[in-house]
Formats: C-alpha cells, structure tokens, sequence
C-alpha cells in the first residue's frame, strides 16, 4: 500500500499547476512513477489509481495498466492473463456506466489491446466479448457470448457511451495491429521459443485471433453508420465508426480470415455496405469531412472496392456537392478543396472507366468539373490551390496512357481529346501575374506558382506524345497573334510554353514551319528592337530564353540570325533580362559560330556598347565573351583571330590596372570585384576558345603549335599574362580571383596549341605564390593536378615542374608538421589529394624524390629528412589525427600505393622499401584509429586501406598489424568493479585472422572492422543498424 | 495513429553520417543512451523523407543513354551514360555514368 501511497501523491504533484514550469522536476516525478508502474506492485498501483476520484489518477492507472502489462507481458501465463482481463474489463465497463471521461475510457482501451496482443492471452473475439461484457454490466466469458447474436441482439443493446467506448477498442485494436504488423510479431514470439507460451496459444497466433474480429468490427461500423444516417445517433460516433472502419480495411487487406473457422464469409460485403453508408455521410454537414477525408483516403490506397451502385451515388454527390459551391460563388476554402481532393481521389480510382461513355452522365459530368477546374478564380498554388492537385491527375494519366492502351483502341481517342481540352483552360492559369499583383506575393508565393508553371510545362510535354506539331501550333499562333495585338502576357504564357516544348521539336526540325511564323520575318524584331522599355521586362525575358533554346532551329535557319542577336543584344541592357540574354548569346554563337565569323566586328562593337553600362556583371559578360570567342575560334586562320583577341584582351588588361590602382588606394571590395570580372571574362575566353569535337580533316593544316607562344600570337598571350600578373601578384586576392585564375590555366590544358596553352612553368609558379593556409588551396592543387594529368602521356617533358610542384607540397607539409599550430586541414586534404591523383603517372617522379628537403636558410646544420619521407609521414600523420577529410584522402592514398604495381623494376624496388620502413607505422595508426578512435563515417576508408594492405602485401602486413593489436591497453571497469583489459588476446587474434580469412573483401571486412569498433566502443549492439 | 516505417538510406547521406558520428560522441561520453539515439535517427528517417517531398522545390532535367535498367524488390535502378544534367539555373553538368536507385516512397503494405 505504500507504493500506491506513493504513487497516489506522485500523480497529484505531476499534475500540480506549480510544478507545471519545472521541468525537472517533472521529469524526476515522471521517472519515479514509471519506476513504480514497472515494479512488482505495478498491478496494485494500476488497480489503486483507477478507482480514485480524480480523472487524471484514473488516466494514470489506466496507463500504470498498459505500462504493466507490456514490461510484464512474457511472464504472464494464460490463467493470469484471463484473470487481469477479467478486472480489466470489469473496470472497463464500470467506468464507461460511470459516464467515464473519454481520455480514460481510451486509455483504459489500450490497455485491453496490450493484453489482447500479449501471446497467452485466451481471447479471441474481443469486440464481441466487449460489447457482451458492456451490455451485461460486467465481464462475460467467451463461452458465454459464443450464442449471442452481435448485430441484431448486443449492439442495439447499447447506450451510445457504451458504443462509442467499443469503437475506441476497435480502432485502437486494428490500429495496435497494423503497427505490429502480424507477421512480424508471430515471427517474435516463435523466436523467442517459450515452449508454455507456445502451448498456450494453442497454435493461433495473434494475427489470426485479429482476423476473428474483422467482422465484427464491420458490423460495428455499419450499425452505427446506419444509425448516424437515420440521425439516431450524435454524429461523432459516425466520425469514430469511419475512422474505425478505414483501419479495420488495411488489417483485413494484411491478415486474410481464417478459412477453417466458423466466420460467415461476408466480410467483403459488409465493407461494400459501410462504404455506401459512408458515400451518403458525405450530404450530411456534420460529417461531411470525416466522410470526404476516409473515403479520400481509402481509395488513394486502394483499400476498397466500390460497386457500381457505390460509384454511381459517389459521382452524384460529388456533382452535386462541388457544383454547389461553384454557384455560391464563395471564396476558395478547406471544405472545396477537400471535395476536390476526393473528386480528384475517385478519378484516379475509376482511371480509364472515367472516360468510358464521357457523353453520359455521370461521367460527363465529372469530366466537366475536372476541366472547368482550370476556369477557377485566382492564380494556382497561391490563391488557387485545386488547380495543382487536378492538373497532377491529368498529368498521370497522359504519362501512363500508352501503357494501359493501345493507340489504335477507340477509348484511346476519346481520352486524347480530353488531354488536349486540358490545354485550352490551362493556358489561362499559366498567365503570369502583372508586376503590381506580383509585387502583393511573398517570394514563396512566387517559387509556389513558378513551380506550378513548370508543372503545366511537364503536362505539355507530356502530351506532346499524342498532339504532336499540332500542340506546337496552338502556342504559335497564340504567340503570332499576341505579338500583333501587343497582350504581352498571353504571347509570354504562349512563348513559356514553346521555351519548354523546345525539348521535344527544337533538334528534330518537326516544328520549323511553326517556329518560322515567329521568328521569321522582321515583325519580331523591329517590336522588340523599337519599342524598347514598352514591352513588359517579363514578356523580354521569356523570348530571349525561347531563343536560346531554340538554338538548333536557328542553326538551321542562319538568316535570321542577325535579328534575333539584335533582340539579345538589346535585351542585356534590362536587368532583368541580362542574365537570359547573354545565356542565349553564349549558347547561339556557340552553336552557329560557322555561321557567324563575317560578324565578329559588329559583336565587338556591341561588346564596347556593353561593358560600361551596369548590366555589365561577373553574371553577364563572361558569357557575352565566351560566346564571341567561339566565333573567333570558328575563325579558319589563326592570323585571323589575333587581332579580335587582342582587341578583347587590351580592354580587360585596361581594366585589371584599374582593378589594381583601386587596390593601391586600399578600395578593395571594389579592386577585388573588379578583378575576378576581368579574370572571369578572361577564363570565359579560354572556354571560348577550345576545341570543339570537330576532327582536323585531311585537308585542312595542322595548327602551328609556336603560333601563339613565339609567333604572331604572342602578344594576346602576353596580354592574358599581364593581366594575371595584375591580378594575382601583390594584389588582394580572393577565393574567387584564385578560381577564375585557376580557370584561365585550366583552358589551356586541354588544347594542342592556342593563346591559352602556356609555358609549364607558369602554372608551377602560379602555384608556388600561394602561401599556406589561404583559402581556395583545394582549387589550387586541383589545377596542379590538371596540370600533371594533361601532361600524363608523356609526363617526362615536364619532370622538372612535377619535381617542383611535389617539393612544393612537400614543404608545406613540413611546415605543419614541425609547427603544428598551422596545421590546416584544407591544405593538408588538397595536398594528399593531389599526390593521390599523382600516383598513377608520376609515381618514378615521387619515389625518385630520396633528396633531403632543401633548407631555405641555406644552414648546412639544419638537414632536413628526405622529400619522399617528409611527405609519406605527413599521410600518416593526417591519418592519425580526427579531421574527416585529410583522413578520407590520406586513407585513399594509402589504399592506391598499397595497390600501385609499377612497370619498372626500380620503382618496384623502391615501392617495396617504402611500404617495409612504412607498414608499421601504417597499421599502428590504422589499428588505433579503428579500436574506437575514429569517427564511425572514417570506418569505410580506413577499412579500405586495411583490407589493401591485408590482400596486396599480407607477408609484410600480418606481423606489423598483430603487433599494433598488441599495442591496445585500453581497460574497462567489469560488473565488479574490477579493471579487465578491453580486448582479451584471443579476441584480438581471432579479430586479425577473420581480417585475413576475408581476403580484402569489402563488405566482410566492413562489417568486421565496425563490430570490432563497437566493442572498442564498449557498445554490446550497432543502434545505428 | 499507426506508425509508418521510413527508409534509412539517407543515413548513408553527408548529413546522416555527420549526425550518427555527433550520436556516437554524445554515447561515447556517456550524455545520451544508444536508445535515444535510435529514437532520433528514426526521427531522422521520417523528417529527411517528409522534407524531400514537401519543400524541395529544386527542378532539374538530365538526358543520357540508358544503359542497363532493373527492377528487383520494388527497387528500380538505372545506369545511364553520357548524363547531361540541366539545373534550374540552367547550369549544365556532365557525367560519364550516373546509377539512379529508386525506391517506391511509400513501403511495402504501407497506407
């Protein structure tokens, strides 16, 4: 009793107002009773707590009950078992006469389903027994009800609080049910392998003892359906009865009924008549949304089968419904919109019979508000939000439709047609708002309804599979005929559409015809030319990305080339345009360069037009410049482009010396902005300029490789040199100066010959001037490993500058390992990252490397170890250390070396002496890091370097890893206090030998590495798994 | 209401891993117990599945060859060749070989 003494006060200070802001000392109440409720008087407690006066002490020993019965659960034999369902019944009914609060008759409800589910418990059909116990006024045994009648005798016998609690049992049951999932809990209990628990449930598992209740269930359901629609009855028990009836379908669909019982075989109908019973509620206001929501739901999943009488009324009530509030003419709500989510819900339910007999109703009818849908008020997915969840209906069905008919089956027409009725009313919903109602929306607003309009594109690209050119000639005439009456939202809308159609038409000339009423002729340019800032900045953007995009159709239409760069041109000079239209520039000159090489003085000119005004951005005139170097590239003779080149490149080395006097005058924000503008056009340029797929043909010259470097073209090569040394030397660098910089080297690596193609000693002393520690140090080395790779057929012409560029990291490395305080992270992953990528190649380079590190103090007493060594030891120290990324790319380094098998001898002979000074020291660090110092997400790297070391070089591997096992001392405190060593030798040696029994296997070794981790871990299970 | 199962292959993502190794130091210093942890990747589970699918409004379009395509346990994969990926951006990228896995958003015997 003092238990329950204590637990009685615990409860009255747990629901204590004072105690309400005292979170701890809530928490401390709360572990205190639960430590009660799962102790030996846990029953008592339960019991105690139910019969006091206060709600929240019964809530209490109703929960004292479910905790009980779930710790105690195993031990519970089936006489025990029948007798606490006995009690929990009895209460169960008490309460419920008693007019019990519904929180406590729930709670108390769950609890009957713990027991319920618990293997011994002797029960089977549950509802039944409830509502028998209910109706008698106390518990009544299984044998007692078996005569009873449910439907026509128990039920009606009940008061609606009785029914109303049973429906609370039903739920919870099927609920508690779906959540096990009866396969599962079977398999549990069979596992577990108690052989009384097996003896008591007398072979029938829970899962078939749940299916003894799914008629009943239903008859519940109806009963009490029926009842709510003769309005017998208050309508929240028919909410608790659909409800109860959804969940009780997904338990029938999981857990077929028993075949060699005695249960009438009519459980299909009874969910048939439920579910008209349902369709009905949907006239009745009360519950109208309890109704519209189960059933929305159920056929989403495909839970049920509707006869067609269940169809038929479904379909009118929906008419009837949704054309009510279509003629209220009421704003949009939650309630219409629901109506459309069941609408929607039953098209894709009915799927191809909706558009059997589309002239009669009641699918006419149906198919009239999917369509006049799109005739709604207000923009979609902002103030419209049925349209969104419609059109994804008429999506789907054009994306499955080849796949469930043939083209030449008649209901294939006929659903054609209506896709493309879809068209009409979805073009007035992709309308783009004018600026003053835009200006009203908030940017989610905006992304919601760009969204939106790209969703309508997909739908048109969707059917452009059965509409073909036709579909394309519906957006053109409404584009030509907009165009002449000036309504630039429609001829935006119109262009949008044709932008995306691009995809389907633009390669494969099928529209030409179409794409010539607009583009051909010069109406579109002189409107877009002479009416300037006339034209909606919306309606400019959309053409001049329809341009860009079309870029094949004007590649085979080079005449109209001039006009509609002219509209592009023109466009750069609208904000919001800028950025489309040197896109578009780019993409055109790139793909008609042939065509456009007579021009390249006319795009000059622009360009010097272009480059002081504001729309002049990082964001604009690179792509302006790649695109006309393009067509300088187009050029046949290289003494043709210098002069352009020249031309383009005087005026960005004009600029970097403004850059730099900005610089000296300490502006730097404006120096460094207008630096990486200069440096970005200059990258662009190289981009440019590279070569195309186009093969050199027999006739044609082979390029002249010193044109450029000592040629005629020294002087443009000069020049982007300038302009970098500008730029980088002396000059307050950023992170994106150093990327564009990096891009302007890169440009040349993949070229033969060209202005971009440098000597190798300006990318080695472009990356010696970096200091340690500066930021962009990844893109750095990343160039220097483009370097070596584009020299990697024939690597010996640049040995020196490989030499180089290793010593180089190579001291870096020395520095962070004598110092380490500027021990960086970033440096130290692009490093290793960059020797890692080196391998392959340049790996006579590297072990050729035995020189001591030169001293740049010149003092002969101060020698430094070995380049080769500085940089193997700086990998393992990197691997040691908790940082992820040095880790990852150290560990793939060691895996590529470990795997390196070299074509000459002496390398071989090196390699194999690294590996010997090195292993030890290798599998010591690997084998601490894995003994539950390394991070979990390190596991599979690490683990990959060891399963290398273990397969590629075992003789060598085996004696260094089993004495980096040994090394491990780490302790643990045993159950009696006592201090025991972490790892015994036979788990360490049985840990080494299963490492070499798997042979390097990936996931074996994984999965060895990762249970060895989580015992070092002191972890006796993987949560994470 | 029942409990839906989410797939765990988002703990196999930057942010899962980051968040399981942050899990595994809070154990390790004894902060947390291994059943909260679990409780909190399955959390994890359910939130990464619900915010790929409510608010990522991200679009993109890739071309390629289709190469080899399987559909074994509900789980189709793809491996494409020559991917060309057009971002909302309209920045494009390129790649060799992409492998695609799908799995069906909804599990098995799942509402």
């Amino acid at each position: 009793m003092e238990s329950a003494k204590e637990a009685h006060l615990l409860v009255t200070e747990l629901y204590d107002p004072a105690n309400q802001r005292n979170p701890s000392k809530v928490n401390e109440i709360q572990a205190r009773l639960q430590q009660l409720q799962k102790g030996e008087h846990g029953w008592m407690i339960a019991d105690v707590l139910l019969r006091e006066p206060s709600t929240h002490h019964r809530f209490i020993g109703a929960l004292t009950f479910t905790v009980k019965i779930n710790v105690s659960g195993k031990e519970i034999k089936e006489d025990a078992a029948l007798e606490a369902m006995q009690h929990l019944v009895n209460h169960f009914v008490a309460l419920v006469t008693e007019g019990e609060q519904a929180m406590v008759i729930r709670k108390l409800a769950s609890s009957l389903v713990a027991l319920f589910m618990q293997p011994a418990t002797p029960w089977k059909r549950a509802v039944l027994q409830l509502a028998a116990s209910l109706a008698n006024g106390g518990y009544m045994s299984e044998d007692g009800c078996r005569a009873l009648d449910f439907q026509n005798t128990v039920i009606p016998a009940l008061s609606q609080k009785q029914v109303m609690a049973l429906l609370f049992f039903s739920n919870h049951l099927a609920e508690e049910t779906m959540r096990l999932g009866g396969d599962k809990y079977d398999q549990d209990v069979v596992a577990e392998g108690d052989p009384d628990i097996m003896h008591d449930r007398r072979g029938m598992s829970v899962s078939v003892r749940v299916a003894h209740n799914i008629r009943d269930a239903f008859l519940l359901s109806q009963y009490v359906l029926r009842q709510v629609s003769q309005q017998a009855t208050v309508p929240e028990l028919g909410t608790e009865a659909m409800n109860s009836w959804k969940t009780w379908l997904v338990v029938h669909g999981n857990h077929p009924l028993p075949t060699t019982e005695d249960i009438p075989d009519d459980v299909s109908h009874l969910k048939t008549l439920c579910a008209h019973d349902i369709i009905e509620a949907v006239r009745v206001p009360d519950l109208r949304d309890s109704a519209v929501s189960v059933l929305t739901s159920v056929m989403e999943s495909r839970l049920v089968s509707l006869d067609s009488k269940a169809k038929t009324r479904l379909s009118q009530i929906l008419i009837k419904a949704i054309s009510a509030r279509e003629m209220s003419d009421e704003e949009e709500d939650g309630d219409h919109l629901t109506l459309i989510d069941l609408l929607v819900a039953f098209a894709y339910y009915l799927d191809l019979d909706l558009f059997r007999e589309h002239l009669s109703p009641p699918n006419s009818q149906l198919l009239e508000i999917l369509h006049n849908v799109f005739k709604s008020s207000g923009y979609a997915a902002t103030e419209d939000m049925a349209t969104p969840r419609v059109l994804e209906f008429w999506n789907e069905t054009a994306e499955y439709l080849p796949d469930k008919l043939e083209s030449d089956d008649p209901l294939f027409a006929v659903v054609k047609d209506q896709l493309a009725a879809v068209v009409l009313g979805l073009f007035n919903k992709l309308l783009y708002p004018d600026p003053e109602h835009l200006r009203g929306w908030t940017d989610e607003e905006r992304s919601e309804f760009n969204v939106f309009r790209f969703e309508g594109c997909d739908y048109l690209l969707s059917i452009y599979q059965f509409l073909g050119v036709d579909l394309i000639r519906v957006f053109q005439e409404s584009a030509t005929s907009n165009l002449s009456n000036q309504d630039w939202r429609s001829f935006e809308t119109a262009m949008f559409c044709l932008t995306y159609l691009s995809e389907a038409v633009d390669e494969n000339g099928h529209a030409d015809e179409c794409l010539d009423a607009i583009f051909g002729g010069n109406t579109l340019t002189q409107i877009f030319t002479n009416a300037g800032a006339a034209i909606p900045l919306k309606a400019r953007q959309t053409l001049v990305d329809a341009i860009g995009k079309y870029e094949s159709y004007f590649k085979r239409h080079t005449p109209l080339l001039p006009g509609v760069l002219t509209i592009l041109f023109e466009s750069l000079n609208f904000e919001p345009c800028a950025q489309t239209a040197s896109r578009s520039i780019q993409t055109l000159a790139r793909s008609c360069s042939q065509a456009l090489i007579g021009d390249i003085p006319v795009f000059l000119d622009q360009l010097d037009q272009f480059r002081v005004k504001p729309t002049a951005t990082v964001n604009t005139m690179p792509r302006v410049l790649q695109g006309i170097a393009a067509i300088i590239y187009a050029l046949p003779q290289d003494q043709d482009k210098v002069q352009p080149l020249e031309r383009i490149l005087r005026l960005l080395v004009q600029e970097a010396h403004t850059a730099r006097e900005e610089g000296n005058a300490s502006a730097y924000e404006s120096a460094r902005a207008r630096g990486d503008l200069v440096l970005s056009c200059i990258a662009s340029v190289g981009k440019g300029l590279q070569s195309t797929e186009i093969e050199l043909t027999d006739d044609e010259v082979p390029e002249d490789e010193s044109f450029w470097s000592s040629g005629p073209g020294t002087e443009v090569q000069r020049l982007i040199m300038e302009a970098m040394r500008l730029l980088i030397v002396d000059f307050p660098v950023d992170i994106s100066i150093i990327e564009a910089a990096c891009e302007i080297l890169r440009a040349g690596y993949t070229e033969k010959s060209g202005p971009f193609v440098f000597p190798p000693s300006m990318t080695v002393d472009f990356i010696k001037s970096f200091p340690l520690g500066i930021s962009g140090t990844d893109i750095i080395m990343a160039t220097a490993s483009s370097f070596l790779a584009s020299y990697g057929s024939h690597s010996l012409q640049i040995r020196d500058e490989a030499v180089a560029l290793i010593s180089h990291v190579a001291q870096l490395f020395y520095t962070m390992l004598e110092t380490p305080d500027l021990y960086d992270p970033e440096t130290a992953n692009a490093g290793i990252d960059f020797l890692e990528r080196l391998l392959p190649r340049y790996h006579p380079v590297l072990f050729s490397l035995t020189s001591p590190l030169p001293s740049p103090s010149e003092d002969p007493g101060s020698q430094r170890p070995p380049i080769l060594a500085v940089l193997v030891n700086f990998t393992l120290h990197a691997l040691s250390r908790p940082e992820p990324l040095p880790i990852r790319s150290a560990s793939t380094f060691w895996a590529n070396l470990l795997a390196l098998r070299p074509s000459a001898s002496e390398d071989t002979v090196v390699l194999q002496q690294v590996l010997e000074q090195f292993m030890p020291s290798l599998c010591h660090t690997l084998i601490q890091q894995i003994a539950g110092r390394c991070a979990r997400s390190d596991l599979v790297s690490l683990t990959d370097v060891l399963r290398r070391g273990i397969f590629k070089h075992m003789t060598i591997a085996r004696p260094s890893l089993t004495a980096a096992l040994d090394a491990i001392d780490a302790h643990v405190v045993d159950a009696n206090g006592q201090q025991v060593p972490l790892l015994e030798p036979k788990e360490k040696s049985r840990f080494l030998e299963s490492l070499f029994v798997a042979r390097g296997a990936r996931q074996q070794s994984l999965d060895l590495v990762r249970t060895f981790w989580l015992k070092c871990r002191g972890l006796s299970y993987d949560y994470a798994r | 209401m029942a409990t839906q199962s989410y797939y765990e292959l988002y703990r196999g993502s930057s942010l899962g891993l980051s968040l399981t190794d942050t899990l595994d130091d809070l154990i390790n210093e004894g902060r947390i117990e291994p059943q909260l942890a679990m409780k909190i990747l399955s959390t994890f589970d359910r939130v990464v599945t619900e915010v790929l699918a409510d608010k990522v409004r991200a679009r993109l379009t890739f071309k390629g060859h289709l190469d080899t395509y399987r559909f074994c346990d509900d789980v189709w994969t793809f491996l494409i060749k020559d991917v060309t990926f057009k971002l909302d951006n309209q920045q494009a990228v390129q790649a060799d070989k992409v492998k695609i896995v799908s799995c069906n958003s909804k599990r098995p015997g799942e509402v």
